[in-house]
């Protein structure tokens, strides 16, 4: 029998804004432990917030009579640990710097009210057995996710200043703040073009590929990648990573089963051509397929196949370089979008501004994009930027009919 | 009982939830869980600023408050605070599950039951993928306050849920069913709704064709109606969204007009389903509210802080997702009124339109988004050909003032998996619902 160990620790200090002051003050301690025991092919689990008790070793040891399969040998005889936190800063401290932040964004752009969230998160994740594994993960950011409003405007929300880093440059959020508040100043119109270069994060994009590159779905007919398995049908520019390296945040680089990759990272799409689908223990071996490491689920569950992370692979030009002189829709709040099941994709986006890759030119009014899947990450991508232009992310570029 | 700090508002949110998650994979069991955690969540106010903590640490929670205590600044007039003035203080006891608690129930029992649903999905064998749960969740809540409030109660739901895959002509095609009650007894023997659904997502696949994109009049299932009512009124009613802000309370004035006569929106945590809440997270007790009556707007949802900035009273809607929040304001079952009309009068006085009978999901801010998932054209008057839509959008203010026909009769829903989102707090379970409701120029793509 080998008996293993999975622990989230989420410690987290949110400020939260309303009326461009905090209002309020949170604090999160957040322990939860998973214990799984393995034996004669069967996974017993047990889970309880705070540390593990001999309860709950107890109880997923009695789990084991639930006779849940699990044939599959646990990771054994390795261990690493990784830890990219690099700033420490007190909670006064944090408070008092973003009390001057909105103080300043509020006497230099009183036209806007700012609303919800600045926060810092600090993460663990860990995953130990008696057969000699032992993975820890630590992160801690700080996270901008403030909603902007102007004062003569009634819609609830008009835009957003978004950043993510795990460095504290109040610098930064400066920057950050006042392209987007400048930048929403100004309207603007969209360029008289049929298909106009569209800058999106990437993870308002992916989820088709999530579905699609599915093990189980592919193994089993139902993904729509099924009949394109080893073609190319996307643009040879466009690589697709299963990704759990530093790229994410709190994201560990370890799966819920244990599996690492070199690099963090596993191919799934490489020069356009449909490789490889993400996999767990049990989808790899009961398809043959490999195994990518893509087990997850809750604390307390059998880890099973879940969506990865994923990631484009960063080009070698900036978001400017990639405009290569034209003008682009920076999509700041894209919401309530979705694919047809053959793969037509359409989108409001509530809120977008002219750019040419460095500056805001200005705002735009409310607007539909729309294009099918293999032709936006085929014939119209244009690609994923090097540089973190803005929101402190690489951005994908792709050529989208937009209606307005 | 607690120690509560000196001229510090404080109150404490105790959550014990017990749930059980059996999930089939493909027919073979991947989950049988059964698990009771508790988690707490404390509050300090000190007229100037709320301190929140959320911690697992129930055997310290007189610690957690101490120290909490000390980011704040004591003031002897925090009682007289408008927000603490509009807090209610509730006491009581409401364990309305006490006696059909499902933590109580063997988890054989209900892997026995999660079995009877397997044939019916069996039977169809165009089905790739499936995905059987057997979910549920029996919560008590105890919210104890420094101003009185004591109230204990409980909630609970129990779940058959299905999510499919079929393969048709290439494509892979989603479709689901929820058999949601709040108790055990009432989820065994429910076969013939999974069938029906799994039959009308099958026949719609099969011949759906692309929708032509443009603007029709749409009629609404009651499922969809209540997404909509939720998604394009309910989230601008939240109360938290004009605070502070002078111009969306000169929009948003009680007594405007934003509809027609026949419109009628309502919240409450008071029906029993997905939203039931008898007290909200603050300790206010569930109320009737009307934020549309015969078109005009009556009311918006209200925590006690919202209530204080805007003056006027709350409404029971201040809600956390879990221990791990605070709570903001938040719908709890929202639907649309019944009318006067049938389905089928509805749709008889539509010669091109677009019937929406189910979703994947919504949302909405100015802009509403819903993603339809099986969809038909109604063409002189009658349903026609089933058709594939990737959403439909419209401005809310618009839209609500289209809605130029109600069926008479309401059917509420509730959410087996999935809920309400809004910033970092989702799923949150919700309720919604109506009637079958005609809306005239929604954009259809």
């Amino acid at each position: 029998m080998i008996k293993e160990l999975y622990k989230e620790v989420l410690r987290e200090t949110a400020l939260n804004i309303s009326e461009t002051r905090i209002d309020a003050v949170r604090k999160k301690s957040i322990i939860k432990s998973g214990c799984r025991v393995y034996k004669d092919g069967f996974i017993g689990v047990a889970g309880c917030y705070g540390e593990a008790t001999d309860d709950t070793w107890a109880k997923a040891e009695a789990n084991l009579t639930n006779q849940i399969p699990y044939p599959y040998a646990p990771e054994q005889s390795k261990t690493r640990t990784v830890d990219l936190r690099s700033f420490e800063i007190s909670d006064e401290q944090f408070i008092v710097d973003i009390e001057t932040l909105l103080a300043d964004m509020k006497m230099e752009f009183p036209q806007y009210i700012l609303s919800n969230k600045i926060q810092i998160t600090e993460s663990e994740f860990s995953l130990a057995n008696d057969a000699g594994l032992n993975l820890i993960y630590f992160d801690k950011t700080i996270m901008l996710m403030l909603l902007v409003k102007h004062v003569d405007s009634v819609n609830i929300i008009d835009s957003a200043i978004i950043h993510i880093s795990r460095n504290y440059d109040l610098n930064k959020l400066y920057a950050e703040a006042r392209k987007i508040l400048a930048g929403y100043e100004k309207e603007v119109t969209f360029p008289k073009l049929k298909k106009i270069p569209v800058i999106l994060q990437q993870s308002e994009m992916l989820g088709k590929f999530q579905e699609s590159l599915h093990g189980e779905a592919m193994a089993l007919g139902s993904s729509m990648f099924k009949e394109r398995m080893s073609s190319k049908v996307f643009h040879e520019n466009f690589h697709l990573y299963q990704d759990r390296s530093e790229e994410h945040y709190h994201v560990p680089f370890f799966d819920l089963e244990g599996t690492t990759q070199e690099n963090d990272r596993y191919p799934l799409i490489c020069e356009g051509v449909i490789q490889h689908t993400y996999t767990d223990k049990k989808s790899a071996a009961t398809y043959s397929l490999p195994l990518t490491g893509a087990a997850g689920g809750n604390y307390d569950e059998v880890p099973t196949l879940s969506s990865p992370e994923l990631s484009i692979a960063t080009g070698n030009k900036t978001l400017k370089e990639l405009l290569n002189g034209e003008l682009g829709i920076l999509a700041v709040f894209i919401s309530g979008g979705d694919y047809t099941s053959s793969g037509d994709f359409v989108s409001p986006v509530q809120n977008s501004y002219l750019t040419d890759g460095d500056h805001i030119l200005g705002r735009l009014p409310e607007c539909s994009i729309s294009g099918n899947l293999y032709e936006m990450f085929g014939e119209n991508y244009i690609g994923f930027s090097s540089d973190k232009a803005f929101m402190g992310n690489n951005l994908l570029v792709i050529r989208m009919e937009v209606t307005y | 009982m607690y120690q509560f700090p000196k001229d510090l508002y404080t109150d404490i949110r105790i959550e014990t939830v017990a749930k059980t998650n059996i999930t089939l994979e493909n027919y073979e069991v991947r989950q049988n869980k059964s698990s009771t955690d508790t988690g707490a969540m404390i509050r300090i106010f000190d007229g100037n600023r709320w301190y929140y903590s959320a911690t697992t640490n129930i055997d310290h929670l007189q610690e957690e408050i101490d120290q909490l205590a000390k980011m704040a600044t004591p003031d002897s007039e925090v009682y007289n605070h408008p927000v603490i003035k509009k807090l209610e203080v509730n006491q009581g006891v409401m364990l309305t599950y006490q006696d059909t608690d499902v933590s109580k129930i063997d988890p054989k029992e209900k892997y026995e039951v999660l079995q009877t649903y397997i044939p019916v999905m069996k039977n169809n064998s165009e089905i790739k993928i499936s995905r059987l749960y057997y979910l549920d969740n029996h919560t008590v809540k105890h919210i104890i306050s420094s101003k009185g409030t004591d109230v204990l109660f409980d909630i609970q739901s129990c779940c058959i849920a299905a999510r499919y895959i079929f393969q048709i002509d290439g494509n892979p095609c989603r479709g689901s069913e929820n058999i949601y009650h709040m108790k055990f007894e009432d989820i065994i023997g429910k076969q013939e709704q999974l069938r029906l659904s799994i039959e009308k997502d099958y026949n719609y696949y099969k011949d759906a064709i692309p929708v032509t994109p443009g603007s029709y009049t749409c009629v609404l299932s009651p499922e969809v109606t209540g997404v909509f009512a939720h998604e394009s009124f309910g989230h601008k009613s939240e109360s938290d969204f004009m605070v502070g802000d002078e111009t969306m309370k000169r929009e948003w004035a009680i007594g405007k007009r934003v509809g027609k006569q026949l419109l009628n929106i309502i919240d409450t945590g008071l029906v029993k389903g997905s939203g039931y809440v008898p007290f909200d997270d603050e300790g206010c007790r569930a109320k009737k509210n009307y934020i549309i009556k015969d078109g005009i707007l009556t009311g918006r949802l209200h925590s006690a802080a919202t209530a204080a900035n805007l003056e006027e009273e709350p409404t029971a809607n201040a809600r956390a997702m879990n221990f791990e929040f605070e709570p903001i304001v938040r719908m709890t079952t929202t639907y649309i009124d019944a009318g006067n009309q049938s389905k089928e009068e509805l749709i008889g006085q539509i010669s091109e339109g677009v019937y929406i009978e189910s979703l994947f999901h919504g949302s909405g801010m100015t802009t509403f988004t819903i993603a339809p998932q099986r969809a038909y054209m109604i063409r002189d008057g009658k349903l026609a050909e089933p058709v594939r839509i990737s959403v439909i959008t419209g401005n809310v203010m618009k839209t609500l003032d289209e809605i130029d026909g109600v069926s008479n009769e309401v059917e509420l829903f509730s959410f087996a998996l999935g809920g309400c989102g809004k910033m970092e707090q989702h799923p949150l379970p919700v309720g919604f619902g109506g009637p079958y409701i005609r809306v005239n120029g929604i954009n259809v793509q």
